[in-house]
């Protein structure tokens, strides 16, 4: 707000943000509804458009989110493509899907009939969607349209953006979003003549002092992070420090979006909504900024971590639940603050809130932990699990071990929190045998949630593997195979890839995981069945009764009495040893004959044993405690 | 050896060995005052009857007399039973989602 001297004018460059194809049609974009709001703060009129609605409703929205949710092959942006570069896109024959066949299935047809129907979207669906955005939109408002792009956003914005530069070129395009982090920017400023600008790194203050300069007709080289062509050279500024009070950021403002999904009928007009209303509460990862997980390149530049004040987060929830009529809300964030377990997550809980509420967490979380999660209404968590081996773990440098996965794994499936989260394979330094164990394992768990997810890893930009690949071994690094269907020759695929194929030296083949993905296909199989494997117990003082129905036809009870009860219930609440055991039972058996029985429960598969740690399998049967 | 072996001995003195021994139970493994105790019963061929019990040593809780991890593993392994329960009336089971929110990972 500083710089009051442009305020009169700043009236006079009103701002459109638009969202393009491919994002959830079912949520709001928060980029958009963030910088509208910020815009707004400076006092410059600004309208969103979630343009991905108009799309998913054209080519039916079952459709859309196939596309929608599918990463790695960029099958999104090339049906943009041809729309983006013109005679310089470099796949005008569809060889890309014969190319890249094998990695259509996910469309849930033949191949064939897969490829005919992108040809059509691409020949057809996508030019009449643009045409139809052109005209219907009020674009000779706008001054400056921003274009906010992650993952698969950026083909369809450069089309829409080309299409408005021809039509009224002197409309200024600024681009921004994780697709701009770091080189990335700079180079597809440098390539796609659309793009005026683009905010490299985090915009909450860059946008507007970029509107501010506008507004002001100051030279745009001042505005931090801002990369723009100059005479045919792209310049940029030095980027802004992260922002760090996120208090002082506004509630996103998503108006329109839930106008114009319930004017397309994507969404119905009345009523509670059941729409997940995404909330940011904290940025970077602190995990991430001690130790970063090989495989993860979310945070780009931006690991610092900071949170909002408990105080901020429960007026934002309030506020947005009565604004948008929504009780859902899905943290954004890469990780859970763990403050919020002392002041914020206890406050939900005393006033009776009724959020529903998404988080990612890393997964050392402890009973008591979880239970206060979904006494406050969290309902939904993404845990950092990604393997049921602690050799592999150690690899990723995720902090914690097999046996805490699972513990979350059994306390949010007692509490009744929805865990979604993946099975990663692919690290360099892994063995066959940490598979083969997995395998192995894997019947014994089948009554806790199997994994939504079960794949090779990623080689993502900014991820350590990327980053020092010689300390992982990686050679033939390049980028994914389908960036070249998409994209220009003129534009540098290795300084704007964000997916990149990769060997490992001594790296497994695929053969090796094949066991493991047969026995995660048989667990997720079993969920879906109408009555889903368990493994219960009842406890009285010194007796357990444990029922076993993991496997049909395979149903059987334990009866445990006097020190196996007293065992079992010992390694029921977190993983723990037989020293410690033994400590806190006082038994006179030695440490190495409890471990014997131990792995007597293990063999029954009762109990998950991990080095010298141990944990119970079953579930107490009683809910809710 | 040969001053020992013509020790004479009864089952009283047994007994009462045992009881002295039993002063320091709590410092062996049952395994191990199974073991002394079956040595000192078998090195006695006045004695037909070869029984050992667990003395009431150590503090606090312990497995009951007698109980070994052998004879635990034993007792694991005839803990079950086969057979299905009716479905129950309150399953607490969740579903998983048909989209998931979060950030994907693995391809």
């Amino acid at each position: 707000m500083q710089d009051d001297s442009t305020l009169p004018r700043r009236s006079t460059w009103p701002v459109v943000l638009v969202s393009m194809p491919f994002m959830d049609p079912y949520r709001p974009s928060i980029q958009l509804g963030l910088l509208k709001a910020i815009a707004v703060q400076h006092g410059f009129p600004a309208r969103t458009y979630h343009a991905y609605l108009d799309f998913a409703v054209r080519i039916g929205v079952e459709y859309y989110n196939k596309l929608c949710q599918h990463r790695g092959t960029l099958v999104g942006d090339w049906l943009f493509s041809l729309e983006a570069f013109g005679d310089a896109a470099p796949d005008p024959d569809a060889d890309m899907l014969d190319e890249l066949a094998d990695s259509l299935s996910y469309l849930g047809t033949s191949q064939e009939t897969a490829k005919e129907k992108l040809i059509r979207t691409r020949s057809s669906d996508v030019p009449a969607y643009l045409d139809a955005l052109v005209r219907g939109f009020s674009w000779e408002d706008a001054a400056v349209v921003g274009f906010s792009s992650t993952f698969q956003q950026n083909t369809a914005s450069f089309a829409l953006a080309r299409r408005l530069k021809q039509s009224d070129p002197g409309i200024m395009t600024v681009f921004g979003g994780a697709n701009f982090d770091d080189e990335m920017g700079p180079e597809l400023v440098r390539t796609v003549d659309c793009i005026d600008a683009a905010i490299i790194g985090e915009g909450d203050e860059a946008f507007p002092r970029l509107l501010r300069a506008l507004a002001a007709g100051d030279r745009l080289d001042q505005v931090p992070g801002l990369a723009h062509r100059e005479h045919d050279r792209v310049t940029m500024a030095a980027p802004m420090p992260a922002t760090d009070q996120l208090d002082d950021l506004p509630a996103p403002d998503y108006d329109e979006y839930f106008q114009h999904a319930e004017e397309l009928g994507v969404l119905p007009p009345v009523g509670h909504r059941e729409v997940w209303l995404p909330i940011e509460t904290a940025r970077g990862c602190w995990w991430g900024a001690k130790h970063h997980c090989t495989f993860c390149g979310l945070n780009g530049t931006t690991m610092r971590f900071r949170s909002k004040s408990p105080e901020r987060v429960l007026d934002e929830l309030a506020g947005q639940a009565k604004r948008y009529r929504s009780f859902r809300f899905e943290a954004v964030d890469n990780i859970l603050d763990m403050a919020y377990f002392k002041k914020l997550f206890p406050v939900l809980v005393e006033n009776e809130t009724g959020y529903e509420i998404f988080y990612e967490v890393k997964a050392n979380l402890s009973r008591d932990q979880l239970r206060l999660l979904a006494q406050a209404g969290v309902t939904h968590l993404q845990p950092g699990i990604e393997s049921l081996s602690s050799h592999v773990l150690g690899l990723m440098r995720k902090g914690v071990r097999a046996i805490q996965n699972v513990n979350l794994l059994r306390w949010a499936l007692y509490y009744g929190i929805q865990v979604e989260w993946n099975l990663l394979w692919g690290f360099p330094g892994e063995t066959e045998r940490d598979y083969a164990d997995q395998t192995a394992v894997i019947p014994h768990l089948r009554h806790l949630p199997p994994p939504v997810n079960s794949a090779r890893i990623w080689l993502e930009r900014f991820s350590p593997i990327f980053t020092a690949q010689e300390t992982f071994r990686i050679h033939r690094r390049v980028p994914e195979r389908s960036y070249h269907y998409v994209y220009p020759a003129t534009v540098d695929l290795e300084r704007v890839a964000y997916f990149f194929d990769y060997e490992i030296d001594g790296g497994l083949p695929d053969a090796t995981y094949a066991e493991l993905r047969c026995a995660v296909d048989d667990w997720s199989h079993a969920w879906l069945d109408g009555r889903r494997p368990l493994l219960k117990y009842w406890s009285a003082p010194h007796f357990v009764q444990i029922y076993d129905e993991r496997r049909p036809g395979r149903e059987g009870s334990y009866t445990l009495e006097d020190t196996l009860a007293d065992l079992y219930l010992a390694c029921s609440n977190q993983p723990t040893t037989a020293v410690a055991v033994r400590r806190s039972l006082d038994l006179d058996l030695p440490p190495e004959g409890i471990q014997e029985v131990f792995e007597e429960f293990q063999r029954l598969g009762l109990m998950f044993l991990d080095e010298q740690y141990v944990l119970a399998l079953a579930v107490p049967a009683v809910t809710g405690r | 050896m040969s001053e020992t072996s013509n020790v004479p001995f009864d089952r009283a003195d047994v007994n009462g060995l045992t009881d002295q021994l039993s002063r320091f139970a709590s410092h062996l493994t049952p395994e191990e005052w199974r073991l002394l105790l079956a040595i000192l019963y078998a090195a006695s061929s006045h004695f037909d009857e070869v029984s050992v019990t667990l003395p009431e040593a150590g503090k606090g809780k312990k497995p009951p007399e007698g109980l070994t991890v052998r004879q635990l593993r034993e007792e694991l392994r005839n803990a079950y039973k086969p057979g299905k329960t009716p479905p129950p009336g309150n399953n607490f089971q969740v579903t998983p989602p048909a989209v998931s929110p979060g950030h994907k990972k693995g391809g």
